[in-house]
C-alpha cells in the first residue's frame, strides 16, 4: 500500500506530530461499529457455531482495509462526501433509492441500538418502559445542544470496556490452535442460520452508514492527498482494533456456551446470556459489566446513527444540514434526526420485542446493502475525473472486484438457503 | 412563458446521434451553454462516439474507442424524438475545445444550489430546455418533484423569483430555477439569487 519513500517519511518526529494530528475518522468510525447489534452478532456466533465463524472476520478484515483505504482516498482527493459524490455521478432515480434502503437500513441499526440500550437497562434491573424515553431525548438533545463533540471521547473511552472480552478469552482458555486453524480454514456449513449469521458478521463489521459517516470526517478535518498516509494508518489500527474485539467475542461466547460441555450450542436470547461469557473475568459481576459496556456503545452508536444519516440524506439532496443551524434553515435535517430517534425508541418499547433477534436482522441488512454501496465506490475511485492519479491500480482493482464477488456470493447463498432450505 | 417546446435534458442524454449518411455513430452525452447571451444559448454538443481515427484535422496512428468530442451545435442538421442527425460524414467533424465551457449534464446537473447567503437548499434535478425551431436555449434549473419536497426557505425563494421573472413550475411537481436567478456556477456549487 505505500511506496518505499513513504513508509521512510513516516517515522520522522513531524511526521508522527502531523499523524496524531490526522489521527481520528479510522479509528473512532472503528470503534462505533462495535455497537450494540455487533456484540449481539458476534456473541451469537460464538455461542452457536463456536469457533467456525472466524474464519468470516478474517476476510471481513480484509475487506474492511480494502473498503476503507477507497473511501480514504475518495474523501481526500475530492473533498466531498460519498452521498455528494453519488449524486453527481449517478442519476437522481440511483441516489433516492440507495439513500432509501441507507434510511430503512439505518433505521433498523439505531432501532438495534435502542434494543442495546433496553437490553442494559434490564440488567441493571431498570424497566425500558420507563427509563428509555428519558434515555431517547437525552440523546436528542445531546447533540442539538452540540455537546455531542465534548462527549464523544468520553463514550469511546467507556466503549473499551469490551476489552473486558480479550481477558475473558484467555482466561477461558481456549484451545489456541483450534483458534488458529478456525481464523484461517473456511469452515461452510449450507444451511440458513449458519449463512445468515456470515453475512450478519460482515454486515455488522462493514456497516454501509459507516463509509458515509468516515468519507464525511475526513472532509470535514480537512485533509488532502497529503494526509493519505497518515489517514490509511490511523484506519488500519482502527480495522485491527475493531476486528479484534469481534474476534475476542466470539472466543469468549464460544468457550463460555459451545464448547462447554455443561451448555453446549444455543442461540443467546437475552443480555444476561452475552453477560455470562464475562464470568471468568468478572464473575458476579459480570452482568453489570457487559451492562456498562452496552449502555454507552448503544448510546454511542444510537446518537451518531440518526445524526449521520441525516447529514447523509441531506448531502445526497443538497438539504442545508448541522446542528449550528435552526430549525427553519435545516428542517430535513432536523425530521429525520428526531423520526429516527423517536420512531427506534417507539419500537423497542412494543412489548414482547424480540430485542436480540432485531439486533441481529438489522446487521443482516447492513451486509445485503453494502455490495451496492461498494459498486458505487468502485466506480467512482476509478473515475479519473474525480480522482486523477489516485485511481485504483489494476491489482487493486482485481482484489476489490473479486471481493465484491464474494459479498455478492454470500449475499446469494442467504437468499437460497432462505427459500430453499436443506 | 416564451413561447416553443419545453424539453428536460435528461430525456435528451443518451439520445442516437447519427452522421450525414445516417449511420449510428454514437450518443448525445452533454450540452454546452453560453450564459453570457439571454436567453442563455446551447452552443455545442458533446457526443460520445462509438469509435474515431480522426479528432478534427488530426489523423490518430489507430482507432480509438469511446471518445467523447465537443461540435458546434450549427453541426446538427436536425433532431427529433429518435436521433440528432449531423451534417458532416464521420469522422469529419469539426471538434471545439471544451476549455471555459460550461456544460449542462458535468457542471450543473446534479450540483448543490446555494443562495447568496451561502445556505444549501438543494440540488439540481434536471435541466429545462426550450427549443425554438432548431435551437435550444436554457430555461433554467429544474428542482424537486411530489415525492421530494423542498425546504421552507427555498419555496419562499422561489416564490420571489417567479414573481420577479414569471416563470413558474414545470412538470411534474417540479419547480424551477429560471436562468435569470443565477448568479454565477462554480466548481463547488450553483449560486442563486435570493436578495430580490
Amino acid at each position: 500500500m505505500w511506496t518505499d519513500g513513504e513508509r521512510k517519511r513516516l517515522f520522522s518526529r513531524r511526521e508522527l506530530m502531523m499523524f496524531l494530528a490526522v489521527l481520528g475518522p479510522g479509528i473512532i468510525v472503528n470503534m462505533v461499529d462495535t455497537d450494540a447489534g455487533g456484540i449481539a452478532t458476534y456473541s451469537v456466533s460464538g455461542a452457536r457455531y463456536g469457533y467456525n465463524l472466524l474464519w468470516v472476520l478474517t476476510i471481513t478484515g480484509f475487506f474492511l482495509i480494502i473498503i476503507q483505504e477507497m473511501v480514504v482516498r475518495l474523501g481526500v482527493v475530492s473533498g466531498k462526501g460519498l452521498a455528494a459524490l453519488i449524486r453527481e455521478r449517478f442519476s437522481l432515480r440511483i441516489t433516492a433509492l440507495i439513500m432509501l434502503a441507507l434510511l430503512f437500513t439505518n433505521f433498523a441499526n439505531t432501532v438495534s441500538n435502542f434494543a442495546g440500550l433496553a437490553a442494559s437497562l434490564e440488567l441493571f434491573h431498570l424497566p425500558p418502559i420507563i427509563f428509555l424515553p428519558p434515555l431517547a431525548a437525552f440523546i436528542w438533545w445531546l447533540v442539538v445542544r452540540g455537546t455531542y463533540r465534548r462527549v464523544e471521547k468520553t463514550f469511546l473511552m467507556i466503549s473499551l470496556v469490551y476489552v473486558a472480552y480479550i481477558i475473558s478469552a484467555f482466561l477461558a482458555r481456549p484451545n489456541w490452535g483450534e483458534v488458529g486453524k478456525a481464523l484461517v480454514l473456511p469452515s461452510l456449513k449450507m444451511e440458513t442460520p449458519f449463512l445468515v449469521l456470515a453475512v450478519t458478521n460482515i454486515g455488522t463489521t462493514i456497516a454501509p452508514w459507516m463509509l458515509f459517516y468516515q468519507q464525511s470526517s475526513i472532509v470535514d478535518k480537512g485533509l488532502d492527498a497529503g494526509k493519505l498516509v497518515y489517514e490509511r494508518m490511523d484506519t488500519a489500527i482502527g480495522v485491527i482494533f475493531a476486528i479484534g474485539v469481534g474476534m475476542f467475542i466470539i472466543i469468549c461466547c464460544a468457550s463460555a456456551f459451545y464448547y462447554n460441555p455443561q451448555v453446549g450450542a444455543i442461540t443467546i436470547t437475552s443480555g444476561e446470556e452475552a453477560a455470562a461469557a464475562l464470568a471468568p473475568v468478572a464473575g458476579r459481576n459480570a452482568s453489570y459489566l457487559f451492562g456498562f459496556g452496552l449502555l454507552s456503545a448503544s448510546l454511542f452508536a444510537a446518537s451518531i446513527l440518526p445524526l449521520t444519516t441525516a447529514y447523509t440524506i441531506c448531502e445526497a439532496f443538497g438539504w442545508e444540514a448541522g446542528i449550528d443551524h435552526p430549525y427553519e434553515e435545516a428542517p430535513h435535517f432536523y425530521l429525520i434526526y428526531t423520526a429516527l430517534i423517536v420512531g427506534s425508541a417507539l419500537v423497542v418499547m412494543i412489548p414482547r420485542m424480540p430485542l436480540i433477534f432485531l439486533m441481529v436482522s438489522s446487521q443482516t441488512l447492513n451486509g445485503v446493502l453494502l455490495p451496492v454501496i461498494v459498486i458505487c465506490m468502485m466506480i467512482l475511485v476509478n473515475d479519473r475525473e474525480i480522482m486523477g492519479e489516485y485511481v485504483n491500480s489494476r491489482g487493486f482493482n482485481l482484489v476489490a472486484w473479486a471481493m465484491i464477488v464474494v459479498l455478492l456470493l454470500i449475499n446469494a447463498a442467504m437468499i437460497f438457503s432462505t427459500f430453499f432450505p436443506a | 412563458m416564451v413561447g416553443g417546446e419545453f424539453i428536460n435534458l435528461l430525456s435528451l442524454v443518451k439520445r442516437e446521434v447519427c452522421d450525414s449518411r445516417s449511420r449510428l455513430i454514437g450518443h448525445l452525452q452533454d450540452l454546452a451553454v453560453e450564459l453570457r447571451e439571454s436567453p442563455p444559448r446551447i452552443t455545442d454538443i458533446a457526443v460520445h462516439l462509438g469509435w474515431t481515427d480522426k479528432v478534427g484535422d488530426i489523423h490518430l496512428p489507430r482507432p480509438v474507442e469511446g471518445i467523447t468530442l465537443l461540435l458546434p451545435w450549427s453541426e446538427v442538421e436536425t433532431w427529433d424524438p429518435e436521433a440528432f442527425h449531423l451534417r458532416s460524414e464521420h469522422p469529419d467533424f469539426p471538434v471545439r475545445s471544451s476549455e471555459g465551457k460550461v456544460l449542462l449534464r458535468r457542471d450543473v446537473l446534479n450540483k448543490q444550489i446555494l443562495d447568496e447567503e451561502g445556505n444549501r437548499l438543494h440540488r439540481v434535478d434536471d435541466v429545462l430546455l426550450r427549443r425554438e425551431g432548431l435551437l435550444l436555449f436554457l430555461e433554467g434549473l429544474q428542482v424537486g418533484a411530489e415525492w421530494l419536497p423542498l425546504g421552507k426557505r427555498f419555496n419562499e425563494i422561489l416564490a420571489r423569483l417567479r414573481k420577479r421573472y414569471g416563470r413558474g413550475r414545470a412538470e411534474n411537481g417540479a419547480q424551477l430555477v429560471p436562468y435569470q436567478a443565477i448568479v454565477r456556477i462554480d466548481e463547488e456549487a450553483i449560486v442563486i439569487r435570493s436578495r430580490l
